[in-house]
């Protein structure tokens, strides 16, 4: 196997880490509550998790 | 300089347009009445003020609960000053709130909004003249092309810094009596509210609030003295109620006001351009043809060429560019056969397949945009609420309900402006069933692939289907376990305006940058755990043939259960548990299981599904459980478990019971004919 091919195989396991963990974090929030639907912009609710987040950095 | 600062006035008369414009915020604004139903606080960009948007309220009596949060603010936050913004073409009504803010005695500005309105009703405001009459600064502004606003904040400073609060408002005689006399009962209890002037909860008792009564501590012989006062002012009265006498010396002062300070045009009597459309498109007969046929042209749109086009080339980078690109790689870098399986079948069909989507979902959002900044979405609210309350159920139920074709989330938190907790629940299981933006990409996809010379009408037919399931069931749990009455759906129509093009643009744009982050988070984790559960056998080997895999046996395991609904496939059942995250994740399933993405993944479904199956899996889509989060959040706003769970359950019996009349039926109306 060539060097490229090696990095290539690196790549795409660190690709199947990062799907891995990205959906374990996506789910867990979602069980804790954590999570909302993303899009915040469009809401018309203000309490919510993600959205508290967001005004409290903006200010 | 700097200070909190409440920003105050009626539903739907720009608060949250001014407060975007002082703070730099990019907050929803919706042309309709009760789009903030939490207060939000922003810094302004100039001078150091802390802002405090709140929901829009008529006066200080509260009855709903967005109501009592800004009533609340008001009294126990204290803030420093207070804009009261009003709406300048129906300025009576608004400056009944005005007065009542007067009372609290706390350093004020008053902002008239939509000047450019009222220039183009041909009214003139003395401005000036008011300012004198009401002791208060006041500033014209057209909030919506962000005019005058510096104006604004330079008042606000002054009213603080020189502490400029309005000077008490004289009524009639009856009722300065009333006043003064409740004023000189209470006066002892002073230590108990030294932050709200006594005019205020003289007021607030001759109104017969009984909260205020418990915030000053009043003994029973100062209670009975206030009702005695009461009770003579009564008696004086042509009203012979308490609430109502006042309201009208609040409407006299406002009417002598507005009679000295505004002038109208005296065609003012003959119909506005909003009462003329509303004649025809809020009409009893025509209402609903009407909202149906403006939902049908919005859908055709949204899926005739323009989208197709804009898809086509979409997909083209994504296949030809992108795809080829990556597999030229692999190819030069001699890399092993899995690497083009993960990036090809995995990656690039899950993630590209959905991101073919991306135009209709633009020009749909761009749409609803054009419909809500226009004022329309408030009449179709307007026009359900008619329909539905024939049919025993809340109009407040439909708000929640239409702000579930976006997204079920915030519909399902949207509930909290329903008191009763049984009309709440009862909205929390019905929204659901909308059909939610991700669901959007399962019907283009399906609907191109079997029924390309209607798939505007076959998709506008799921989001009619979803609105029936809804009403349909929303009857059968109002008959059986949310039995009462509902409580009474009072909305406002905003007048028509032309909308917005940057407000227009701008909510499309989130719209599409959500799509865009859901595509490359969870659409994409997605993407490579079904790959993963695709392309691996229970022991972690790597199989060939993806029936052996970990989600080839789970699939087949739960084929047969939906056989009878026409998609007994292991592939079709896989792609309804990935939906359980995200909604896309159906198309971008099917994507990766079958390795196909765009026009290819089309013909690859051909093959498998009929045109009948194809619009039961479409069914079941439509109205199965809702994704992840907002089972999360359906959970939370219930407050069990026990609930949510039974809401699913009812979600999924329901889809099935659907999709199965459906398939049959269509079956077997096939074999009639």
């Amino acid at each position: 196997m060539g060097i490229g091919a090696i990095f290539i195989v690196a790549f795409c396991i660190a690709l199947i880490l990062l799907g891995i963990f990205i959906f374990i974090r996506i789910v867990a929030r979602a069980l804790k509550g954590q999570s909302s639907c993303g899009d915040c912009k469009n809401c018309r609710v203000e309490n919510c998790p993600s959205r508290r987040k967001e005004n409290s950095q903006k200010d | 300089m700097g200070g909190n600062i409440a920003l105050i006035g009626n539903p739907n008369c720009g608060k949250t347009t001014l407060f975007n414009a002082l703070t730099g915020s990019n907050q929803y604004v919706g042309n309709w009445a009760g789009v903030t139903v939490e207060k939000k606080t922003g810094r302004t960009i100039k001078g150091n003020f802390n802002i405090t948007d709140l929901p829009g309220i008529y006066s200080l009596s509260p009855y709903s609960l967005e109501e009592r949060i800004t009533k609340d603010y008001v009294i126990n936050e204290n803030p420093d000053a207070i804009i009261n913004i009003i709406d300048g073409t129906n300025i009576e009504r608004n400056l009944y709130l005005t007065v009542q803010l007067i009372e609290l005695g706390k350093p004020m500005v008053l902002v008239i909004n939509m000047m450019d309105d009222v220039a183009a009703k041909g009214w003139s405001i003395d401005c000036d003249y008011l300012s004198k009459l009401l002791g208060m600064p006041i500033v014209p502004i057209s909030a919506r092309k962000s005019e005058n606003i510096d104006e604004v904040l330079k008042q606000v400073e002054y009213v603080i810094t020189h502490k400029i609060i309005p000077p008490e408002i004289t009524y009639d005689l009856k009722t300065q009596n009333a006043l003064n006399e409740i004023y000189s009962i209470i006066v002892k209890n002073i230590s108990d509210a030294e932050k709200i002037p006594y005019n205020f909860y003289a007021a607030k008792l001759l109104e017969g609030d009984e909260e205020s009564a418990k915030n000053l501590k009043l003994e029973k012989s100062q209670l009975e003295a206030v009702e005695k006062v009461i009770l003579k002012y009564e008696k004086n009265s042509e009203y012979h109620d308490r609430e109502s006498m006042l309201a009208d010396a609040r409407y006299k002062f406002i009417e002598e006001v507005v009679r000295k300070t505004v002038v109208k045009n005296d065609s003012e009597e003959t119909m506005t351009i909003s009462d003329k459309i509303d004649a025809v498109v809020t009409n009893r007969f025509l209402a609903i043809p009407v909202f149906l046929l403006i939902m049908f042209l919005m859908f055709s749109f949204t899926f005739g060429p323009v989208g197709k086009f804009l898809s086509d080339i979409i997909e083209i980078l994504v296949n030809d560019v992108i795809a080829s690109f990556i597999s030229e790689i692999l190819e030069k870098a001699n890399a092993p056969q899995w690497t083009y399986r993960l990036l090809l079948d995995g990656v690039v069909s899950g993630v590209g397949g959905i991101l073919t989507f991306l135009p209709q979902i633009a020009i749909l959002f761009f749409c609803l945009s054009i419909l809500e900044d226009s004022g329309y979405m408030a009449r179709a609210a307007f026009i359900t609420d008619r329909f539905l309350r024939r049919l025993g159920l809340s109009g407040k139920s439909f708000i929640p309900m239409i702000m579930g074709f976006g997204c079920t989330t915030p519909a399902v938190m949207a509930t909290r402006t329903q008191e009763n907790i049984n009309e709440r629940r009862m909205t929390i299981m019905l929204v659901p069933f909308m059909s939610c933006g991700a669901k959007l990409t399962i019907y283009a996809l399906f609907a191109g692939a079997f029924f390309k010379a209607n798939k505007g009408l076959v998709i506008f037919s799921m989001y009619i289907l979803g609105f029936l399931v809804a009403i349909a069931v929303g009857l059968l749990l109002k008959k059986t376990i949310f039995k009462g009455n509902m409580a009474l759906f009072v909305m406002e129509l905003p007048p028509y305006r032309m909308p917005m093009p940057k407000s227009v643009l701008k909510n499309t744009w989130d719209k599409c940058k959500g799509f865009l982050v859901k595509a490359g988070t969870v659409i994409f984790s997605m993407s490579i755990v079904i790959w993963l559960l695709q392309n691996f056998s229970p022991s972690f080997h790597m199989v060939d043939d993806s029936s052996q895999s970990i989600f080839g046996i789970i699939g087949a395991a739960i084929a047969p259960v939906f056989a009878p609904l026409g998609f007994g496939t292991w592939q079709a059942s896989v792609s309804l548990l990935s939906g359980l995250v995200a909604k896309e994740a159906v198309v971008s399933s099917l994507g990766v299981l079958y390795g196909a993405g765009g026009d290819s993944l089309s013909a690859v479904i051909s093959s498998v599904f009929t045109p009948l199956s194809a619009y039961s899996y479409m069914v079941f889509c439509l109205l199965y459980v809702p994704c992840i989060s907002a089972f999360a959040t359906i959970k939370r706003e219930m407050g069990s478990l026990k609930w949510a769970l039974a809401s699913a359950a009812m979600q999924i019996g329901v889809a099935y019971l659907v999709s199965l009349l459906i398939y049959q039926a269509g079956s077997l109306i096939g074999r009639i004919f």
